[in-house]
């Protein structure tokens, strides 16, 4: 096995997984309907990653909150966790506000920018291609014009009626809650055997860890054939006209990269380009898959096995900050804020920008474990309170989002990793 | 029956004998033959009347349609500015639209030539026009109204329209209080500012759908009304679906700013009017629409006549 195993080592090699990236970009642009063929196989090797995730997810976090439980000193662990979860949201939050008051996304948006914006919003949903639709029908009936509650809403939906039904919907939010449940109720058992069940979890999370690995071996391939078929022509125009957002959400993004790597390179002891280098595959699975949770497992093992730090914390860390702190949406939902406030030519004082850092936080947190499509309409949580339309924000940032999702899902496994570097020890044996 | 210069007339003529024979009636006495002759010929003339002449107009012609044939025109009276899609000049300068092409189908159909008249300055001028008998049929996109029913004859409607509403998204959230209000309901306050024009139709459509809401008069609807909706000086401008439907093509940029709605329960009924004198005219009229005029509404009539500026 060991010289199977070496005889491929050459595929995890990084400049092969760049190669892999250069030709699904090239094939996608030059080699359209080839990709669309091959795209089924990109499809299959996210669905090898995803299927990990949920396993991994549940013993990670069932295994870690019992062991910690069994520790001493482990509640001071805890809270700084949480302490230093919240703080990166309200970082995250901070730097892609100042991104956009820096970059000015929706000032002095040109009419020509207006118009495709405007042709956009009146099209988007009506079947008519001619003539145009109106984008409300008032009926007799009309419902009832209701703002949903969103704290309840949260609440509700975090706590699970049947967890098999939560397993099988995929429900991330609800199965994390649930692990938490577990894994403090067996940490808490006064038996012995308790120990015993823990190992178990412990060695189920092992061998869909080794699956992740072997599969890692194929990643230029999965990678090459995911990128080509995400080249899709999103609108040119209207990514022209939302130009400068895209580049405020990007600059956020690198800004906190940067950041965070520097924290990651001075906790573990290692250069710069090293912090970057042994993330690299879960920073390229979260590129291309544009889903933090499909790399969660591949950041797991980067950051005990590349770094060295303690698997019992991290295991916990990374399934809770990927499931419940994710910092890319909320980045982008930060970002959106400021853009309509700008682009509705609000006045932006002191209290309109605490408004946006906080709602911001607060919807970062709401979208927990939920797909963008569904999160979207959380930006009225943003937008609401400022006196702002969110019709036409949701629409607007549904459309954009394929063109940032990517950094944001890299912004979300990066941030974790920065987080557990910050809180996890480091593993004192070699 | 002999030396008879034509052969078809001989034709017709032994055909005409054997129709009487197997009728019963006899043909032997030269009398009978004379008289059924100058049935015949009458019967002929009668028949091949409408062919060689104008409508001539007799005491069987009520007064409003008798008035076309003698003057051998069709009077329509329309609102003086262009109004797409129903009247208004092409990318090539021709006068084309809905209205326009449905009166010169119906002068056509009376055998008359058509005249424009297009001295009223408002809507309801033209319904003045008509009223006081200087014009035989307004066609000119016109709200059937029971204040207007007292004065002039309405067809059945020809186009049924829903109510357009603009809105300035802004002002749409300062005033979104409570959750348990319908969209309507949020408009109907005190609160909401509707623009109207004073006068017309949509003003009588304002206090009938809002009756609560402040209104505002502007002069008019495409630009000085219509700014003031994006500029959020008013929440609401009201205007008719076609409207509506041609401001969105043509002000994409503005979408940012405002939103539409169209109000699916409240009809604006559109139909021709004539005098009061004239109802045969109106009853031809309402055959006419039976039978020659297909289903219409707004988006038809914006596709088969787009706006001229959409052609840029």
């Amino acid at each position: 096995m060991t010289s199977l195993a070496d005889r491929f080592k050459w595929l995890k090699n990084p400049w092969v997984i760049l190669a892999g990236l250069g030709l699904g970009v090239a094939m996608g642009l030059l080699l359209p309907d080839l990709s669309a063929t091959l795209a089924p196989g990109g499809t299959l090797y996210l669905s090898l990653l995803k299927m990990c995730v949920i396993p991994i997810m549940i013993t990670a976090v069932v295994t870690s909150i019992g062991r910690l439980l069994m520790r001493s000193g482990s509640g001071a662990l805890l809270r700084r966790t949480l302490a230093v979860m919240v703080l990166f949201m309200f970082i995250a939050s901070a730097a892609g506000m100042l991104c956009a008051v820096v970059f000015q996304p929706g000032a002095n948006m040109s009419e020509q920018a207006q118009a495709v914006i405007g042709r956009f919003l009146t099209s988007s949903g009506s079947t008519n291609t001619t003539v145009a639709q109106a984008d409300i029908i008032i009926t007799r009936n009309a419902e009832l014009d209701t703002h949903p509650n969103v704290i309840v809403d949260f609440l509700m939906e975090m706590v699970p009626t049947n967890v098999f039904q939560s397993l099988s919907h995929g429900s991330s939010l609800q199965i994390l809650f649930f692990s938490i449940v577990l894994g403090m109720a067996v940490g808490l058992l006064p038996h012995q055997a308790k120990a015993r069940f823990l190992d178990d979890c412990d060695v189920v999370f092992q061998a869909f860890v080794k699956v992740i690995q072997a599969l890692m071996y194929l990643l230029p391939f999965g990678l090459a054939l995911l990128i080509s078929n995400q080249m899709l022509a999103l609108g040119a125009d209207l990514l022209l006209a939302m130009g400068w957002y895209v580049l405020s959400v990007y600059a956020g993004c690198l800004s906190l990269f940067l950041a965070g790597t520097a924290a990651i390179a001075m906790r573990s002891g290692s250069s710069f380009w090293r912090a970057i280098k042994v993330l690299e595959q879960p920073l390229i699975i979260a590129l291309s898959s544009r889903n933090s949770f499909a790399a969660m497992p591949s950041a797991i093992n980067a950051m005990t096995e590349g770094y060295r730090f303690d698997s019992t914390t991290t295991n916990l860390i990374i399934p809770l900050g990927v499931t419940m702190f994710r910092f890319g949406g909320l980045l982008a939902f930060a970002v959106s804020g400021i853009f309509f406030a700008q682009l509705y030519g609000l006045h932006l004082g002191l209290t309109e920008y605490l408004l946006v850092l906080f709602t911001s936080v607060f919807a970062g947190v709401a979208s927990a474990g939920a797909p963008t499509l569904v999160t979207a309409s959380l930006l009225s949580i943003i937008l609401d309170p400022l006196g702002l339309p969110s019709e036409a924000g949701v629409v607007l940032y549904i459309a954009i989002n394929p063109m940032v999702a990517p950094v944001l899902a890299l912004l979300s496994t990066h941030g974790q990793c920065t987080v557990t570097a910050l809180v996890a020890p480091l593993d004192p044996a070699d | 029956m002999s030396g008879l210069p034509n052969d078809d007339l001989s034709k017709i003529r032994s055909k005409f004998v054997v129709f009487c024979l197997m009728c019963g009636i006899d043909l032997c006495t030269p009398l009978k033959r004379g008289l059924l002759l100058l049935c015949g010929a009458t019967v002929l003339l009668v028949v091949l009347m409408p062919v060689w002449s104008h409508p001539v107009p007799s005491s069987e012609h009520a007064e409003g349609i008798a008035r076309i044939f003698q003057r051998g025109t069709l009077i329509v009276a329309m609102y003086r500015e262009d109004n797409s899609p129903y009247f208004m000049h092409d990318g090539q300068g021709r006068f084309t639209g809905w209205d326009v092409d449905m009166a010169r189908d119906i002068a056509a159909r009376l055998g008359v030539e058509v005249f424009f008249d297009r001295r009223a300055r408002t809507y309801n001028e033209v319904v003045d026009l008509v009223a006081r008998g200087e014009a035989d049929v307004g066609i000119s996109q016109l709200s059937r109204t029971l204040q207007r029913a007292t004065r002039v004859l309405f067809t059945q409607p020809y186009l049924t329209l829903k109510v357009g509403m603009l809105i300035n998204r802004i002002q749409l959230e300062k005033l979104r209080a409570g959750p348990h209000l319908s969209l309507m309901e949020t408009f109907n306050s005190p609160q909401c500012v509707v623009a109207i024009r004073t006068g017309t139709v949509h003003e009588e459509f304002a206090h009938a759908l809002l009756p609560k809401a402040l209104k505002r008069d502007f002069p008019d609807w495409s630009t000085s009304a219509v700014q003031a909706v994006i500029d959020g000086e008013v929440t609401v401008g009201l205007t008719d679906e076609t409207g509506l439907k041609e401001f969105i093509m043509a002000r994409p940029e503005t979408a940012i700013h405002v939103t539409t709605a169209l109000v699916d329960y409240f009809t604006d009924e559109i139909a021709m009017i004539v005098p009061l004198n004239s109802p045969a005219l109106r009853d031809w009229l309402n055959i006419y629409i039976d039978e020659y005029v297909p289903d219409l509404n707004a988006d038809l009539l914006l596709e088969r006549y787009p706006p001229p500026k959409a052609r840029e």
